[in-house]
Order: structure tokens, then C-alpha cells, then sequence
């Protein structure tokens, strides 16, 4: 190890130190100046640059709490150091700053504009552009400064609250997307046709083509998504489940009178064969479990 | 005893005796601690405590140029160095005259 790079292990090693750079002025001097003395190995003389540093600070005077830590750190960055990929990596990462500088500026400047009124993402008025351009700004200006304590202090600070306005941004946008439309896979409780509002009463529906087809196995939703169904005991029929549980909202409903013997309807009209695939999902599967126990079969007795 | 705990109560006084001698750069300080025989002395202790003590308004410093070496800066008391000088010889030599007296009574030779 030369004495540049000693020293710049040295300096790697106190990169927290709040005086680093005070402290630190004569150093490649000074070790220059220890090397040119001896040929044994910096290293050996003055033991490895990481204790070197914390002998510094303690000589200097620095909290012994802070420094055990920073010791630590230097070491694994140390070890870490030597390996390429962390190179590229921590060559990598200052190239990020400006960006970051933009978008906390951007984020902080949203989280001041939501939190004086309304929540937003985007400004949308003048005076609203005009705070996010200033605030951008300023936190340029932030991240150039040289780095002291309270610099410090105040630039975690400000990227603290960006990095929570920007995840409150993105819950935000989130459920957002979310409420923009009924989800085709989300369940939804059935609303029922309204008897008082409507002309007389509705047990049942028969929706009918334009040329007068009647239609079967109409599906019917309200405009939020959810099934509309009708309430046909309230008028004395019950829905017919000799071919299963059917599906409360595909019109015409299978109704018969209560009143009416099973053999009068026994005659099971074709049970639609009713493929819940072709139906949209929203419809809850029929469950086909109670079929057969309804559905006589003459031959078999 | 480890006489490096008892070094680090005392090194500033140490150091500001030996610019109080003549001006000197950071390993020149060091070696004439050394030379004087304080050997465990810490090279990084003694940077250290330059810098600190310079910080502190004790000392002045320069620079001068070498030909076959790096810029030396070489460090000398002002006044509030040698103010700090007398008040911490002071204080070293009463509490040693204490400890002396202490380990005389205890040790009678």
C-alpha cells in the first residue's frame, strides 16, 4: 500500500467524521513524509488504515460511540472494496444523485401542495408550477453544497419526507386505478329490482329481441356491476332448481308457482345446458350437487 | 501500568512542550517525542493532537518547501499556545509532586 492509498483508506474510513476534511489537510503529507523514512510497509509501521483513522478521531475528538461504528463500516467497505462489481456499483451510484435531487424536489413539493389542500399528483395550476419548479431548485442547490453536519442533518431530513410523500403518491395513483372501474373478477352483491319505484311488479324478466325473438339466458347488471335480480317469492313462485342452483340473475328466471304440483312442472323442459364457463365471471358457479336428486328418471323403477 | 492511558492525559502538554523547544512538521514532532522517551507515542495520536490544538487557536503554522521531500508544515506556539503551555505545566507538576510524595510515603527507601 502506497502512501496515497493508505491515506485514502484513512479518509474512506472517517468519511462521517463532521471535521474530515479540517482533519485530515496534511495527511498525505505527513504520511508521505513517514514513508520516505523507512522501507517497511506503511501497514506495519502504523498498523491498518481503519485503527489509524480511529486514533485519529479519538486524538482529534469525536464521539467514541459514533466512531465504533464508522470503524466498522470502514472495514466492510474496505473488504467490500476490493471486489469489481461493488466498483462499478459505487462508481455507479453518485451518477444517480442529480436525478434523485429532482424527484425528492418534485415529491416535496407535492407533499406541500397536498398537505395545504386537496391531494394530488400533478400541480395543476400556475402558482402549483411554480412551487415545484422552486422547490426543485432548492433541492439542487441542497445536494451541491459541500457536505457539513447540519447540511447533512438537513438533506436526510428533506429525503426522508420525499421518499414518504412519494410512496404516498403511489398508494394514492394505486387505489386510484383501483376505483376507476368495477374489477369483471371482483364479487358483487346483487341489487334487486326496485318493486315500489317500477309499474306493477316484477317477479320475473323475458327480455325479447328487436324482431321479437324472445331471449334466454339474458344476463342482467346495473351500472355498477352487480347482478340484478328480482324477488320472486314475494309473488308466490319459487324458482325451479330441478337443474340445479340456477344463476338469480339470467332471464327468463325457471319460476313456478308455489301452489302448483311438482307433476304439473314435472316435465322438465331441456334444462338449459347451462355452461357457467360461457358465463362472465362475475356470476358465482352453479353448483350442480342437488341436480340429480330432483330429476326423476321413470325408466330406472 | 500501560503507559499509553497516562499518554493520552497528557500528550497535548507533550506536544506543546516540544514546539515550545522549536517549531516543527507532524513526524518531526513525532520522532523528537520518541527521541524524548515517550516510545509508545501514536503516530495518528500525535497528528491528531497537532490538528486539534491548531484548531483550537494554540498554534501557528506554515509551510515550507522541500527539494527532495513533500511541503512540510511545521507548526509553533502563539501566545495562547504558551499561555496553555504554563497552565497545564503547572498543573502536571503539582499533581506529579503529589504522586511522588504519595509513592515516597507508602515506600520509604
Amino acid at each position: 500500500m502506497t502512501a496515497e492509498q493508505y491515506a485514502q483508506a484513512v479518509r474512506e474510513a472517517l468519511a462521517d467524521h463532521p471535521y474530515r476534511d479540517e482533519l485530515l489537510e496534511d495527511l498525505d503529507d505527513h504520511l508521505a513524509e513517514v514513508a520516505a523514512e523507512s522501507e517497511v510497509p506503511l501497514e506495519e509501521r502504523l498498523g491498518p488504515p481503519e485503527a489509524y483513522a480511529a486514533e485519529l478521531g479519538a486524538a482529534y475528538g469525536d464521539k467514541p460511540q459514533e466512531r465504533r461504528t464508522r470503524f466498522r463500516l470502514g472495514a466492510a467497505r474496505a473488504s467490500l472494496a476490493g471486489h469489481p462489481a461493488f466498483g462499478q456499483l459505487a462508481a455507479f451510484l453518485p451518477e444517480l444523485r442529480p436525478g434523485w435531487w429532482v424527484l425528492r424536489g418534485y415529491a416535496l413539493a407535492m407533499l406541500l401542495i397536498s398537505a395545504a389542500g386537496e391531494a394530488q399528483l400533478v400541480p395543476d395550476a400556475l402558482g402549483e408550477f411554480a412551487l415545484v419548479a422552486g422547490v426543485i431548485w432548492l433541492s439542487v442547490v441542497l445536494g451541491r453544497m459541500p457536505r457539513g453536519r447540519w447540511l447533512r442533518i438537513t438533506s436526510a431530513l428533506a429525503s426522508g419526507f420525499a421518499v414518504l410523500a412519494l410512496m404516498l403518491g403511489f398508494l394514492g395513483a394505486q387505489s386510484l386505478s383501483r376505483s376507476a372501474g368495477p374489477s369483471p373478477l371482483a364479487y358483487q352483491e346483487p341489487v334487486t329490482v326496485d318493486m315500489m319505484a317500477s309499474v306493477g311488479e316484477i317477479s320475473n324478466i323475458r327480455p325479447y329481441a328487436k324482431d321479437g325473438t324472445p331471449l334466454s339466458d339474458v344476463y342482467l347488471y346495473d351500472q355498477d356491476g352487480r347482478p340484478v335480480t328480482t324477488n320472486p317469492e314475494m309473488f308466490g313462485y319459487t324458482v325451479d332448481r330441478s337443474c340445479g342452483e340456477p344463476v338469480l340473475n339470467r332471464y327468463p328466471l325457471p319460476l313456478r308457482l308455489e301452489s302448483s304440483s311438482p307433476e304439473s312442472t314435472q316435465a322438465p323442459a331441456a334444462c338449459p345446458t347451462a355452461s357457467p364457463t360461457a358465463a362472465p365471471s362475475a356470476i358465482p358457479e352453479v353448483a350442480p350437487t342437488e341436480a340429480p336428486t330432483a330429476t326423476s328418471r321413470p325408466e330406472s323403477e | 501500568m500501560d503507559s499509553t492511558q497516562l499518554l493520552k492525559g497528557v500528550l497535548d502538554l507533550a506536544v506543546l512542550a516540544v514546539l515550545d523547544e522549536r517549531d516543527g512538521y507532524g513526524y518531526d514532532v513525532v520522532r523528537r517525542l520518541r527521541e524524548a522517551g515517550l516510545e509508545d507515542v501514536g503516530d495518528a495520536s500525535v497528528y491528531g493532537t497537532l490538528r486539534r490544538l491548531f484548531k483550537a487557536g494554540a498554534l501557528t503554522s506554515y509551510v515550507v518547501a522541500s527539494d527532495e521531500g513533500p511541503h512540510r508544515k511545521y507548526y509553533g506556539l502563539n501566545d495562547v499556545g504558551r499561555d496553555q503551555l504554563a497552565s497545564s505545566a503547572a498543573t502536571w507538576t503539582a499533581f506529579a509532586a503529589t504522586m511522588a510524595d504519595l509513592l515516597k510515603e507508602r515506600r520509604p527507601s
